[in-house]
């Protein structure tokens, strides 16, 4: 009996009570930081820009409701923005319209400081990129270590850039949105609840980037971009979209940074992290913004898979049964908007268009 | 020749003269019983005189009487011994060392005054010393006790490797006889990869370096294992809780081979599963060692000794990542006393070195490596009055292993490999010892590099005036295109003058250049990082060195006291810039900051030698820093502003107390403080596009906690009658400080949205360890 306690005394010595949370004493002036991010993108408007300031490293950033923002493009149009709540300003597009091939800048005035944004030029091609999908298996290991798999839906994606002998760089985000249908409990008057709409995003990563170069790669198929465990989402229609952006070099170094901060997870094969340094400068030397306004070519792409094209059958929980109650249901068959992510009762515009 | 002629003819005519002679013959050793080859022993009296062969013997005949034998080499005290001859002796002589030490030929260990003796920034510790530390779960270790010594320190348990003088710690020249280590450390830096039981001798150059040593620009630790005993066996058992071992010595054929052998095995293994913790009990921590030597003796004046070392690691920490590191050397050395006047010595040696990394949870591994293979020669001249001079030509061959990524069955990633260059470093050196009258000794040297790149590795070419970026690339060129050619002169000075008998004041300058790099990701060292060598943009780092000091020595020798300054000055250093990618680029260069780098400091040491407590108090206060050199800001690191080195370490305080209780027993305390190594905090966060974004501040602004460790040593030796044992009792970490390594950032849940700050300690308490060892000799006869 010593002997084991001597064992488990030196094993927990050795091994155990290794990491424990650890807060630093950091210095005030550095932690309270402008952030100036936004885009514009060659539709119509609005576009939005969000101002804000750090407050510390474990917390949201302050809203600064009372910038001057100004929208400008290198002909010399201008506008301004209007603060519409949560730290976003509103730029109109009337005087100045994204358009391919122009640059655009910010100028904003808070308190006495002024910060500009580098001009940032929106790329005049884009790519062309196709979201292929094939029904899998996912396969991971449970807590008590048993092997299981289960059905899922993995897309690839396809992406071909023009042979211009030009640099491209693109961003893709994947969402997805598919309805939940509360339970149709019988009522005197017939009403059938209305679904709810939830958004999320999806996919391996928050984000993918790819840079093209015309003497390297014009082409590129990035599969398992998004691996979906086939569930009750899939009982009516499920939408995937796609949104690609192309961008300018320096957006993309920029987000590229971000993407590596994002995906870290504290392990030794971490690349080593660092200050992303974006396109806001202040007329202060000492003061150092943050954050990016971009100038992006934005394209979306649809898929939408209906139940009868998956093989996998599955049941929906929250068909009505007589004879089981309320209380037998989940929470979300209820009320659709308690379902994890963004519910909504609002249909998005794009829900009827996409077929 | 014929001068020799007549001498000898002269001698045997006076010796037939006196009729009677006697034979004396004997050994000449240093304070810690190592033979001293080479040392003339010379008969005031008749003027006959001899010198000492590689065992330290001579013998030579006399006439009846009585005779002054004066005791000369270069580097000890002389020293006259009178004898009354009238009949065959044989006896044993003792020399101390004088001011300089002769690193290659003469073996000599510390004595109590040699920081009065040697010159500026030449640390010694004996294997008495260190073995009276307390110890780490049962070890002996060198490198745990060079860190006690001012300007020596490590970035604490769980590191690789140790630091000198604010320099990397690619920048010490890590030697294990004649053979280059690449990887010092065993079980994340607990123990260091020495056996103690087969370290003959270990001297650490951390201010003048001898020009018979080059390619670290901050320190040279050369490390001599024993030769087996010539003339009787002795082996040794040490059994502890973590680790055990075992050595051996002895004749093979008396008088001629003799062998050493050793081996240590670490099994913590076995303790971490039966810990009621699912992530210890999946890790593992291994490793193990073994050392054999074997040592021909063709006569008194020819020997060649063959040795190699082998030693592996593996750490696996639960089901998310595991670390493998293997070195094996093998060294060739022979050595002949030409005549009386010059000694020489050839040496070739062999490393292989190589490293693997596995996400256990990605499923995939990473190796990388390194090839090292050296030839040296070198002659010593004793010919001069007040000169040994030492020349010699030395080739070193560096080939790193291609880095492979081979890839498991449920990895996503395809299998990848980045092949590597090589580097051949030629150098010729020259090094003068000279004592200047009674009071001063200069030691001047002189080292050429020429440095070429070969191998078949990727080579990219850049546009001319443009960064080193993916961006900027313009060629390829497949089979190592245009190799770059270095050429480096190297002077080395080094000053040693004694005051009066108390005080001596030091100095040195030295000029020394780096062909290989030590390329991390981490501000931490790992045991994985890449060995790389310079290429046409990875250049050479070239740093000079500066060191004043002086000591002072108490009239009884009880006191030692001694203070230094040092200067260094790199003019290029490569570091990682932000979001480097490392791993598998085959175009290292464009992740890389070229900066320059400086490092001062002040060291006071305060030692204790004998009587009651014994013991030194040391204080290092330094500041190491770097800034980026490029033309282009893209390639700056913080800016283009000087930041602290990842292994800026601003005070370290050692203090160290031994004491013989009884006749058997001794007690031992460490006491250690060390500020905290800088760190990059997240200062603030943001949200872009639904991610949060972290905002890191200037490079290493910040320090992890400070360093603090009390050590309790306590043990018994001749526990068995008539056997030499020892019983250890050591408590590491006695006053259970949960010390950093590190600070990092980690999500704290699966939903959570900010990355929390952790303090991760590698040593959560206090460790006890014992070790019982035994020595089992055979009994032979002594000479006097």
């Amino acid at each position: 009996m010593k002997n084991r306690i001597f064992i488990l005394l030196i094993g927990a010595a050795f091994f155990l009570g290794c990491e424990e949370r650890y807060f630093i004493d950091l210095n005030q002036v550095n932690t309270e930081q402008l952030v100036i991010n936004g885009v514009i993108d060659q539709s119509s408007g609005p576009y939005y820009v969000s101002v804000q300031r750090t407050i510390g490293p474990e917390v949201f950033p302050q809203d600064v409701s009372d910038a001057e923002v100004i929208l400008l493009d290198e002909r010399g149009h201008a506008e301004y923005c209007d603060y519409v709540g949560e730290g976003r300003y509103s730029c109109p597009g009337i005087q100045v319209n994204g358009q391919a091939g122009v640059a655009y800048h910010l100028k904003v005035q808070v308190g006495s400081r002024n910060y500009t944004s580098i001009p940032d030029r929106m790329p005049a091609i884009t790519a062309s990129s196709v979201l292929d999908w094939e029904e899998d298996q996912i396969k991971a290991t449970s807590a008590a270590g048993v092997d299981i798999s289960y059905p899922s839906v993995n897309f690839n994606l396809n992406t071909e850039v023009p042979s211009l002998n030009q640099s491209v760089f693109l961003l893709w985000i994947f969402n997805e949105t598919f309805q939940i249908r509360e339970t149709d409990f019988p009522d005197p008057f017939g009403v059938i609840p209305p679904p709810c709409y939830v958004t999320k995003n999806v996919g391996r990563n928050k984000f993918e980037l790819m840079a093209f170069n015309p003497e390297r790669n014009l082409s590129t198929n990035i599969s398992e971009v998004i691996m979906r465990p086939v569930d009750l989402s899939f009982l009516v229609k499920h939408l995937f979209i796609t949104y690609q952006h192309s961008l300018s070099q320096e957006h993309f170094d920029y987000l590229s940074r971000v993407k590596i901060l994002s995906e870290s997870t504290g392990s030794l094969f971490d690349r080593p992290a660092g200050r992303i340094k974006g396109n806001i400068i202040s007329d202060d030397p000492s003061d150092q913004p943050l954050g990016f306004f971009g100038a992006v070519l934005a394209d979306t792409v649809y898929n939408v898979i209906y139940p009868n094209e998956i093989d996998y059958w599955f049941e929906d929980g929250c068909l009505y049964v007589p004879g089981k109650t309320r209380n037998d249901y989940e929470r979300f068959c209820i009320d659709c908007r308690s379902f994890s992510g963004n519910s909504t009762k609002d249909k998005p515009y794009y829900w009827d268009l996409i077929n | 020749m014929i001068k020799s002629l007549f001498t000898s003819l002269f001698l045997i005519i006076q010796l037939a003269a006196w009729g009677q002679t006697h034979q004396v013959s004997g050994y000449v050793k240093d304070d810690f019983d190592q033979s001293i080859p080479g040392v003339t022993v010379l008969s005031l009296e008749t003027g006959y005189g001899t010198a000492t062969d590689l065992e330290g013997y001579f013998e030579m005949k006399l006439p009846k009487g009585t005779h002054t034998l004066e005791l000369s080499f270069v580097g000890m005290e002389n020293s006259t011994k009178q004898i009354t001859l009238w009949k065959d002796v044989v006896l044993t002589f003792k020399m101390e060392p004088s001011i300089i030490e002769l690193d290659a030929f003469v073996k000599s260990g510390r004595s109590d005054d040699y920081r009065r003796n040697e010159i500026a920034g030449v640390e010694r510790m004996s294997l008495a010393t260190i073995s009276e530390l307390p110890l780490l779960m049962g070890e002996i270790d060198l490198i745990n006790s060079l860190s006690l010594l001012p300007g020596v320190s490590t970035v604490g348990e769980g590191s690789t490797g140790f630091n000198v003088r604010g320099g990397k710690i690619d920048q010490n020249l890590v030697m294990l006889n004649g053979g280059e280590i690449f990887n010092s450390s065993h079980l994340l830096g607990f123990f260091s990869i020495f056996n103690a039981d087969v370290v003959e001798e270990f001297t650490l150059y951390k201010g003048h370096i001898p020009a018979n040593f080059g390619g670290r620009i901050a320190s040279v630790l050369d490390i001599n294992l024993k030769e087996g005993d010539y003339q009787s066996w002795e082996g040794g058992v040490s059994a502890g809780f973590m680790s055990s071992k075992l050595f051996f010595e002895g004749p093979i054929v008396s008088e001629k081979i003799s062998v050493i052998g050793s081996t240590r095995f670490a099994y913590p293994d076995w303790m971490m599963h039966k810990i009621p913790n699912d992530e210890v009990r999946q890790s593992k921590g291994l490793f193990d060692d073994q050392n054999l030597s074997i040592g021909f003796r063709f006569n008194d004046k020819n020997k060649i000794v063959i040795s190699t070392y082998r030693s592996s690691d593996i750490f696996r920490y639960s089901n998310d990542f595991s670390f493998g590191w293997r070195t094996f050397l093998g060294n060739l050395r022979l050595q002949n006393v030409i005549n009386e006047n010059v000694f020489h010595e050839f040496e070739i040696s062999q490393v292989h070195y190589n490293t693997d990394q596995s996400d256990l949870r990605l499923d995939y591994g990473i190796n990388n490596g390194l090839n090292f293979s050296s030839l040296h020669d070198s002659f010593t001249y004793y010919g001069l009055s007040n000169h040994s001079f030492q020349g010699g030509l030395e080739i070193k061959k560096y080939q790193q292993l291609p880095e492979e990524l081979i890839a498991g069955q449920a990895s996503l990633t395809p299998n990848d490999e980045v092949k590597k260059g090589a580097g051949l470093i030629s150098s010729i050196y020259a090094n003068d010892d000279w004592s200047i009258g009674t009071r001063m000794t200069l030691s001047l040297g002189i080292r050429f590099n020429y440095f070429a790149q070969l191998g078949s590795q990727k080579q990219f070419q850049y546009l001319e005036g443009q960064p080193l970026a993916i961006q900027t690339i313009t060629d390829t060129l497949a089979d190592g295109g245009s190799s770059a050619i270095y050429f480096n002169p190297e002077p080395r000075v080094g000053l040693n003058l004694s005051v009066n008998p108390n005080w001596s004041l030091k100095a040195s300058f030295n000029s020394i250049s780096q062909y290989l790099h030590l390329i991390s990701n981490s501000a931490a060292a790992t045991p994985v990082d890449i060995w790389q060598v310079s290429t046409r943009y990875i250049k050479p780092q070239v740093s000079k060195n500066y060191s004043l000091g002086f000591t002072h020595q108490g009239a009884k020798k009880k006191w030692q006291h001694s203070f230094d300054l040092y200067y260094r000055n790199i003019s290029r250093i490569y570091e990682y810039k932000d979001f480097a990618e490392l791993i598998l680029n085959p175009h290292l260069e464009t992740e890389l900051g070229e900066s320059k780098g400086r490092s001062y400091g002040m060291e006071i040491l305060i030692e204790k030698t004998s009587k009651g407590w014994t013991g030194w108090l040391s204080y290092t206060l330094a500041k190491s820093e770097n800034k980026g050199i490029s033309p282009f800001a893209s390639e700056w690191i913080n800016d283009g502003n000087w930041y602290p080195a990842n292994y800026d370490q601003r005070h370290n305080l050692s203090l160290v107390l031994n004491k013989q209780l009884g006749r058997n027993g001794f007690f031992s305390l460490n006491v250690i403080y060390k500020s905290g190594r800088p760190f990059t905090a997240i200062e603030a966060s943001y949200n872009s596009g639904g991610i949060t974004v972290p905002v890191y501040a200037d490079r290493n602004t910040y320090q992890i906690p400070d360093y603090f460790r009390v050590d309790l040593g306590i043990g018994l030796t001749t526990i068995i009658p008539k056997i030499e044992d020892r019983l250890s009792l050591s408590i590491y970490n006695f006053s259970g400080r949960s010390n950093a390594y590190s600070i990092f950032y980690q999500l704290p849940s699966a939903g959570a949205v900010f990355p929390a700050s952790y303090k991760l300690s590698i040593l959560g308490s206090m460790f006890p360890s014992i070790t019982y060892s035994i020595k089992l000799y055979q009994q032979v006869n002594n000479y006097n």
